[in-house]
């Protein structure tokens, strides 16, 4: 009796052995981040809100990735090899990519050029009539994409394309698993999806949270955190007071107000970046702002300075002209958004052709943070030049475009999705932009000179950089003096975090969890 | 006709009148696309969606195909995930019907005990006591409670999680912020209740026969005060669907009500649609409940009852 006891214990003894390591093989920490909301889908092609690309960003790979990180800024735009490990031009219409090898899908399988042929093809994203619309925008000039063998592709766009590996850096060219797709389906895949990224989906419960797992095999190295949950937290103080009281790790989206409150906490910190958005607004070409005189001098009376002291602690910037640092093709010499009452003050009295008469201005509530805080001392500055402004705060966009009603100015943001005006000053502000073709009222239209237009066209097919920074130049000069519009600054984010976690967030909303740009334990500075 | 099928179909009428009236309000207070797509997205990805959700049909032809497919058992398909508006719908009610449970038991276990104490012990201090925490529960609203719970129990002591409901830790101060304003309504209808039963002469009957005090409150004197209190409780329960939207908001309780909230924002109509169907069937049906429960409660409803039919 006594020796099969023994026999017994000194079982369970080997088995509980065998068991410890595995055990305590990973160490790694769960990390928990408490997001403002989440998606409803992870398809990346169909989803591309801030929501969204937090999540898909640490899921999916593209062939060639964007180094945020490159000058330290979180903002760069550094090209450096993806899933392709290098490409080269056949024209000025054609790139070959090759592929990694031995790169593995979370769902074991390897990546081959059919996976890559598939995501970027016609029927799926950006043919007549794509089964997903959305991205559609992003793969405009591209004609097809063609397997040369295994691990090669050709990428060939319609028209020569300069930005063609900033393009496939950028939004909407992450590579799904082409079988698993056409096996689950659309749908099945939104909420399933397969990718090479650092982390795979583990379980998503509606409302609640998000929750992925390390993917091991990950060709970039071994993810450092053992999952990832996304829980869902909706309001600002209980997103603080999770974060406080140890329940997450990261908490998004935190109001400038509450940086103090973070900070007061010897075990938290907060993390900022100045986003690749700008705050603008759009002058109709309606009522006072038909006026070329009047929208200049609304642009001109405005202290974009002050605002940004008042409203985020001057930690932000306004870019000079409709561009940013990281472009390519950055003009570094570019006159600043002027403030200039007195000037705006002369341009009023000089065109005799405004006497006082009311300027709406509606924006939708709790759209952009801190707009209806900017609206207020705008219309005081407004005020102090002459200019008649009124604010309508409204629900919703709709109300905002409601053609039955007055609307002369509108809030709006433009994201540079690429480090490129055709990122987006061309699409925002273009000849095919809705600021251009108005379609709840065409009146509002901006009539953009013919020049402006031109210029645009060699800034889209122009393969030399001279010619193309030139006309960028003469077309933002004659945006700036025709003032469809004018920025206000690009916004700042802040996340506010546990101590010892270190990680940088980018200009873009991408929360990037690699192994390069997340690490757990206490930095020799802090 | 039956007095069920009365109400049955008046049941019906309801329904449809509260769907017809979210239908068109709703696609006529906001464009889906301006709310759903990124602000600079260019007008020919919004023309797409708003084909492929069929929002470019005539307004009276986009209602008459889904109270088509409503009759089908298809309530439609939710804008934001592509899932079926009812199945996104039917795995939150778990969550609210939890919730509200709980808070039900709260407002009971708290409101009925005080409401009686208040009431034997009229115009004493204990009664003045109660009714003034009674005003002061009710007064509170519940996203400043919910608000100071998580600054108290989450930030200051951490014992409790401030977000979420993986834990029947989560389910307390979301249950206590919901049950909190309702036990003071309990507690003040049952003490009127039992004030005006306590004077009755089978009360004064009750005490000759030497029914102790205990007897005679929890005996003769609290189920005939709980027939007023009852029809209250009924009332209470939509309304505590509307306080759960912003309760549920505060403590990211993944319910009906932040469902709402965030379906109403984005204006994802068929969800906002199929919630609004559920809330007017729970409210018919608890005002049905309650009927019911009068008949047992009190005899006389059902003798009436039985002569109308």
């Amino acid at each position: 009796m006594l020796k099969s006891f023994k026999t017994y214990l000194a079982a369970a003894f080997v088995s509980l052995s065998a068991a410890l390591p595995v055990a305590a093989q990973d160490e790694r920490p769960d990390l928990t981040v408490a997001v403002n909301d989440l998606p409803g889908s992870l398809e990346g092609i169909e989803e591309m809100g801030n929501v969204a690309v937090r999540i898909s960003y640490s899921m999916f790979d593209s062939l060639i990735r964007r180094d945020f990180l490159a000058d330290g800024s979180g903002s760069a735009s550094k090209l450096v090899p993806g899933l392709a490990e290098s490409w080269t031009r056949i024209d000025d219409r054609t790139l070959e990519l090759k592929l990694r090898e031995g790169v593995k899908f979370h769902d074991g399988s390897e990546l081959t050029s059919d996976d890559v042929v598939f995501s970027f093809s016609a029927g799926r994203g950006h043919g007549y009539d794509p089964l997903i619309g959305a991205a559609k925008r992003f793969m405009l000039t591209i004609s097809h994409i063609e397997p040369v063998d295994k691990y090669t592709v050709r990428v060939v766009s319609k028209e020569p394309d300069v930005l063609l590996e900033q393009r496939l850096a950028g939004y909407a060219f992450w590579v799904v698993e082409n079988k698993n797709y056409m096996t689950q389906g659309k749908d099945a895949f939104a909420r399933n999806p397969v990718g090479t990224g650092p982390y795979k989906m583990d379980e998503w419960v509606d409302g609640e949270y998000i929750r992925l797992v390390a993917h091991d095999d990950y060709f970039g190295g071994e993810p450092t955190a053992k999952s990832v949950t996304f829980v869902q937290v909706p309001e600002v103080s209980a997103r603080i007071a999770g974060l406080v009281s140890g329940e997450y790790d990261i908490s998004v989206n935190i109001p400038p107000d509450q940086i103090p409150v973070v900070e007061g906490y010897d075990d938290l910190k907060v993390e900022q970046i100045v986003l690749d958005n700008t705050h603008m607004l759009v002058f109709f070409n309606d009522g006072p702002t038909a006026h070329k005189a009047v929208r200049q001098a609304l642009s001109l009376g405005i202290d974009r300075d002050l605002l940004r002291e008042a409203l985020w602690a001057d930690k932000n910037y306004t870019p000079n002209g409709h561009q940013l640092p990281a472009y390519e093709m950055y003009m570094e010499d570019y006159p600043d958004f002027a403030y200039d009452p007195e000037k705006a003050r002369e341009i009023l009295a000089a065109c005799d052709c405004y006497d006082g008469e009311e300027i709406v201005y509606k924006l939708p509530l709790n759209y952009y943070l801190m707009s209806l805080e900017a609206a207020q001392a705008m219309q005081q500055m407004w005020s102090e030049v002459g200019l008649n402004v009124t604010l309508q705060p409204v629900e919703n966009w709709s109300q905002v475009n409601d053609p039955d009603q007055t609307v002369h100015i509108r809030p709006w943001s433009n994201t540079h999705r690429l480090p490129d005006p055709t990122g987006s000053f061309v699409p925002q502000w273009g000849k095919e932009s809705w600021v251009q073709n108005n379609n709840e009222d065409p009146a509002r239209s901006w009539k953009a000179p013919e020049a402006f237009n031109d210029l645009q066209d060699v800034i889209v097919t122009s393969t030399d950089w001279d010619e193309r920074q030139q006309a960028y130049r003469d077309a933002l000069d004659i945006w700036v003096d025709e003032a469809p519009g004018t920025m206000l600054y690009n916004p700042l984010e802040t996340y506010a975090m546990r101590r010892d976690i270190q990680w940088q967030p980018y200009g873009l909303y991408y929360m990037d969890l690699r192994p390069y740009n997340l690490t757990f334990g206490d930095a020799p500075n802090n | 006709m039956t007095w069920i099928s009365l109400k049955l179909l008046r049941a019906l009428v309801t329904m449809w009148l509260v769907l017809t009236f979210v239908f068109f309000v709703l696609r006529l207070s906001g464009d889906p696309t301006m709310v759903l797509l990124p602000d600079d997205v260019d007008q020919a990805t919004r023309d797409f969606y708003r084909a492929k959700w069929g929002l470019d049909l005539p307004l009276w032809e986009q209602y008459t195909s889904y109270l088509r497919a409503l009759l089908q058992g298809d309530f439609g398909v939710s804008f934001r995930n592509n899932l079926d508006a009812f199945q996104v719908v039917w795995e939150r009610v778990p969550k609210t019907a939890l919730l509200g449970l709980a808070s039900i038991a709260v407002a009971l276990l708290i409101g009925m005990p005080l409401g009686v104490l208040a009431a034997v012990y009229r115009n004493s201090w204990l009664d003045r006591i109660v009714m003034s925490i009674a005003v002061f529960g009710f007064s509170m609203p519940n996203f400043f409670l919910g608000i100071l719970l998580i600054l108290i129990f989450s930030l200051k002591l951490r014992v409790l999680p401030s977000s979420g409901s993986g834990t029947w830790q989560h389910l307390i101060m979301p249950a206590a912020t919901l049950g909190t304003g309702f036990a003071a309504q309990i507690a003040r209808y049952t003490r009127s209740s039992m004030i005006e039963v306590l004077s009755k002469a089978y009360m004064r009957t009750a005490r000759s026969k030497g029914a102790s005090l205990g007897q005679r409150v929890v005996r003769h004197a609290l189920p005939n005060a709980s027939v007023p209190v009852v029809t209250v409780l009924g009332i209470k329960i939509g309304e505590m669907l509307g306080w759960a939207v912003v309760t549920e908001t505060v403590f990211a309780w993944p319910g009906i009500g932040r469902l709402l909230t965030s379906a109403v924002a984005t204006r994802d109509l068929a969800v906002v649609q199929c919630i609004m169907i559920i809330l007017a069937f729970t409210m018919v049906m608890a005002n049905m409940l309650v009927d019911l429960i009068y008949g047992w409660l009190d005899p006389r409803v059902r003798v009436g009852r039985r002569a109308q039919a």
